[in-house]
C-alpha cells in the first residue's frame, strides 16, 4: 500500500517490563503527538507523513530499550472506531484547553502567559480533530496578556 | 563516499548531508530512496534510516550523532545540533527557541515541488546561515 493512501498510522510496541524510563517516555510522546491510545501497547495516530516519520523513531527508540514496536499505516477502519477514536483524542484535548483556560483566569506573571501562549500552541499542534474550546481558551490567554500591559 | 537516506528530506537529513560535505567528505554523493524500500542492497552507507549505524541514538538525532562520530567538537555545531535535534523532534523536553522556526521552514521546504537534489541545495544554504548564527 502507498502510504499516501493510508488514513491512520497504528502503533503496537512492547517494552521489557522491569524498562520504566521508556515506559514513560512513550507514554508522553505519544501523548505530546496526540495519539488516542487503543489497549495496553498500541496506539493510533491520524495518518501525515510527519505524524508516520515521528512514529517511526518512537518506534525506533522502543526497539533500542530492548522492545519490540511495529509502526503499521493503515486506510481502512470501521466508521464505528474511527469515530471513537476522533471522540477520545478530542476529548482530551477539550480538557486540556478547559485546563489552560481556567489557568489564564488567575494572576499570572509575564512568564506565565508566555508559558500559557507556548501550551496553546502544543496543544493545537495535536488537536487533529478540532475540539470544543479552543476559541475560549484562545480568548481567555489573549485577555491574560492584555491584563499584564495594563499592570 | 556515497550515502543514502530516505527520500523526501527534512531537517535532520538535510542536516547530516550538510555536514557530511562541509566537514568530513566535500565530494560525498547522495541517494535517496523511499520511505519503505529495504536498503541492504543499496549502495552506500545509510544515514538517518532506523536501523542504520549513523542514525538517530536515544534521544539524539542524527546530526548530532554524526558530530560525535567524527569529533567534531566546534561548539557552535553542538548549539545547531540542539537546534536540529528541536526542530526534528517536536515532541521532545525542552528544546531551543530556534527550534520551532527553523521546523517551520524545513517544513515548507518539504511541502514544495522540488525534487530531492534542489531541497538539499536549498536547505544547505539554510545550514549554512543557521551556522553561521550558531557561531555568533
Amino acid at each position: 500500500m502507498n502510504s499516501s493512501s493510508a488514513k491512520w498510522v497504528v502503533l503496537t510496541w512492547r517494552l521489557p517490563s522491569a524498562s520504566s524510563t521508556p515506559r514513560v517516555t512513550t507514554w508522553r510522546t505519544l501523548q505530546r503527538m496526540g495519539a488516542a491510545l487503543l489497549t495496553p501497547g498500541a496506539a493510533v495516530l491520524p495518518y501525515s507523513e510527519d505524524l508516520l516519520e515521528q512514529t517511526e523513531w518512537l518506534a525506533e527508540r522502543i526497539v533500542e530499550s530492548g522492545g519490540e514496536a511495529w509502526v503499521l499505516p493503515v486506510s481502512e477502519l470501521r466508521e464505528r472506531d474511527e469515530a471513537e477514536i476522533r471522540a477520545r483524542v478530542r476529548s482530551a484535548r477539550e480538557n486540556e484547553y478547559e485546563t489552560l483556560r481556567a489557568k489564564a483566569g488567575g494572576q499570572l506573571s509575564h512568564r506565565g502567559v508566555v508559558a500559557l501562549e507556548h501550551g496553546y500552541r502544543s496543544i493545537v499542534a495535536r488537536d487533529h480533530f478540532h475540539a470544543a474550546g479552543r476559541g475560549r481558551a484562545r480568548e481567555a490567554i489573549a485577555k491574560a496578556r492584555v491584563r499584564r500591559r495594563a499592570d | 563516499m556515497r550515502f543514502v537516506t530516505r527520500e523526501r528530506l527534512h531537517v535532520d537529513r538535510i542536516a547530516t548531508a550538510w555536514a557530511i560535505r562541509r566537514f568530513v567528505d566535500p565530494e560525498a554523493s547522495f541517494a535517496f530512496v523511499p520511505r519503505t524500500r529495504d536498503i541492504d542492497n543499496v549502495e552506500g552507507t545509510p544515514f538517518d534510516i532506523r536501523g542504520a549505524e549513523l542514525s538517530h541514538r536515544g534521544a539524539r538525532c542524527t546530526f548530532e550523532v554524526l558530530l560525535e562520530r567524527h569529533d567534531l567538537t566546534d561548539p557552535a555545531l553542538g548549539r545547531m545540533g540542539l537546534i536540529v535535534r528541536g526542530a526534528d523532534l517536536p515532541h521532545e523536553d525542552a528544546s531551543p527557541a530556534e527550534s520551532s522556526g527553523v521546523r517551520a521552514a524545513f517544513d515548507g521546504l518539504r511541502d514544495r515541488e522540488l525534487s530531492d537534489e534542489e531541497r538539499l541545495r536549498i536547505g544547505s544554504a539554510f545550514c549554512d546561515a543557521l551556522y553561521a548564527f550558531c557561531s555568533r
